[in-house]
């Protein structure tokens, strides 16, 4: 049975920075947060589905900005998550529709939007094609790259759990994938213009 | 091509910190001079960041379907069938049923049953009276000590003040003398093979039996009456009455 596992607000950011516990903390921001922020959408041309949708966007974008130290604590989290949370609902009712009442509402709310995650919210699109590039790379490749930048493993341990003769071999491997991956998402200089503005990992 | 492949190599290590303090200090001081190498950078640093992206898009959308089912409360649309709507219906009226039972065992009462059903008897009511002695007379002025002082002072009483001075012990609540004289009345009759007040005895004795609480004794009477179409006192107890009193010997 879950134990279910309470934070602070400086308590989350803090799990939330170190990465550990991170599962707890997502459960956490779902359980306290989704059915207020849901809310919003629904209230506002989305249906169900938008709003689980636009919540998943939400605690990804909520965790990187915590991570990359962007969220500078003027604001609660639930404010902030609700930021978040309107902000990429009305940019995707832009993307739907471009055209009358949509693109006035969207147009008025944009003002409120904290400008250091603005760039952030509006790469949503650009991040939705990057799931397209990753399934074009091999699940080797993907396990590989996933292990090592995203779950920080040392090639040692992606070494126990994969059939490489040894490190050298797996290391080569590694190489091979990124530069495939990185080969993948330049092909399109618009894509990787947008996601550099978006993910702002070029600072 | 291979001095391309090495810089990509370093790059690469760069990236995952693996070169030492002045390695990377060597490579900066070549990225400040070679746009393309460090545009290449740029792009080794924007990869890394969308496969980080990527594991936690994929880590929140797989903790999504489990939190959906958690928070979800289902609004299944309440569909029962005829069998169930009616079985349904019948508990709850036999819900209702059992709460009124109850509500009846517990308010029944001797002393309710007795004010439900008690009236004055009136003098002018009796039958085959022609002169209006001074017990009768007492009684139609409602003083019950009197009657029954007066009876106990007569030497041959008629059934008639016979009647009047149990009816005053009734009102007096002096049960046992009520009950003693109406049963007295009753015998008399029947041993001279008369009726005189005799329904009226019988309704009236059943309700000192039932003011003494006494129902065993009491039911079989208003049962009688009940029972007796041309009884005097027939139509006053109805089949409902009658349950409250078994309800009540039932009690007791």
């Amino acid at each position: 049975m879950e134990v279910i596992k309470n934070f602070g607000d400086e308590e989350l950011l803090q799990v939330i920075r170190d990465d550990i516990n991170m599962d707890a903390a997502i459960r956490y921001l779902y359980r306290n947060y989704f059915e207020g922020l849901s809310i919003y959408v629904q209230q506002n041309q989305g249906n169900r589905e938008d709003a689980e949708d636009i919540f998943q966007e939400t605690i990804v974008a909520f965790i990187q900005l915590v991570q990359q130290n962007r969220f500078r604590g003027d604001a609660s989290i639930k404010t902030f998550l609700f930021a978040i949370n309107k902000n990429t609902w009305l940019n995707e009712l832009k993307r739907r529709s471009r055209a009358g009442v949509r693109e006035a509402i969207f147009e008025t709310a944009k003002e409120t939007v904290d400008e250091g995650i603005s760039g952030y919210i509006a790469g949503r699109e650009a991040r939705t094609q990057v799931l397209g590039i990753m399934d074009k790379l091999g699940e080797g490749c993907k396990k590989i790259l996933l292990a090592f930048y995203y779950e920080n493993l040392s090639m040692k341990e992606i070494l126990n759990t994969m059939n490489y003769e040894n490190d050298q071999v797996l290391r080569n491997k590694k190489h091979k994938c990124l530069k495939q991956l990185e080969q993948l998402l330049t092909a399109d200089p618009a894509l990787a213009k947008t996601l550099k503005a978006a993910l702002q990992y070029g600072q | 091509m291979d001095n391309n492949n090495s810089n990509t190599e370093r790059l690469i290590r760069y990236l995952d910190a693996e070169l030492s303090e002045a390695e990377s200090e060597a490579l900066r001081t070549e990225l400040a001079n070679n746009t393309a190498m460090q545009q290449e950078l740029d792009n080794l640093v924007l990869t890394k960041g969308v496969i980080k992206n990527y594991g936690l898009t994929q880590k929140v959308s797989g903790i999504h379907q489990a939190m959906m089912q958690e928070l979800k409360v289902p609004a299944k649309p309440v569909v029962r069938s005829l069998p169930k709507m009616m079985m349904r219906i019948a508990a709850g009226i036999i819900l209702l049923v059992g709460l009124f039972g109850l509500y009846q065992y517990f308010a029944v009462s001797p002393g309710n049953l007795y004010n439900d059903q008690y009236s004055d008897y009136q003098v002018a009511t009796m039958r085959g009276t022609t002169n209006a002695g001074d017990i009768e007379k007492a009684y139609s002025e409602k003083k019950d000590d009197e009657v029954i002082l007066l009876y106990r002072q007569k030497q041959n009483p008629s059934a008639n003040e016979q009647f009047l001075a149990a009816q005053a012990y009734l009102n007096v609540s002096d049960l046992n003398n009520a009950i003693m004289l109406f049963n007295s009345l009753l015998e008399k009759n029947k041993a001279n093979n008369t009726d005189t007040l005799n329904d009226d005895a019988e309704y009236y004795l059943a309700l000192s039996y039932l003011k003494k609480n006494e129902t065993t004794k009491a039911l079989p009477l208003f049962k009688k009456i009940h029972d007796d179409k041309n009884h005097l006192y027939h139509d006053k107890i109805s089949s409902w009455y009658l349950a409250k009193l078994k309800l009540l010997n039932w009690k007791n």
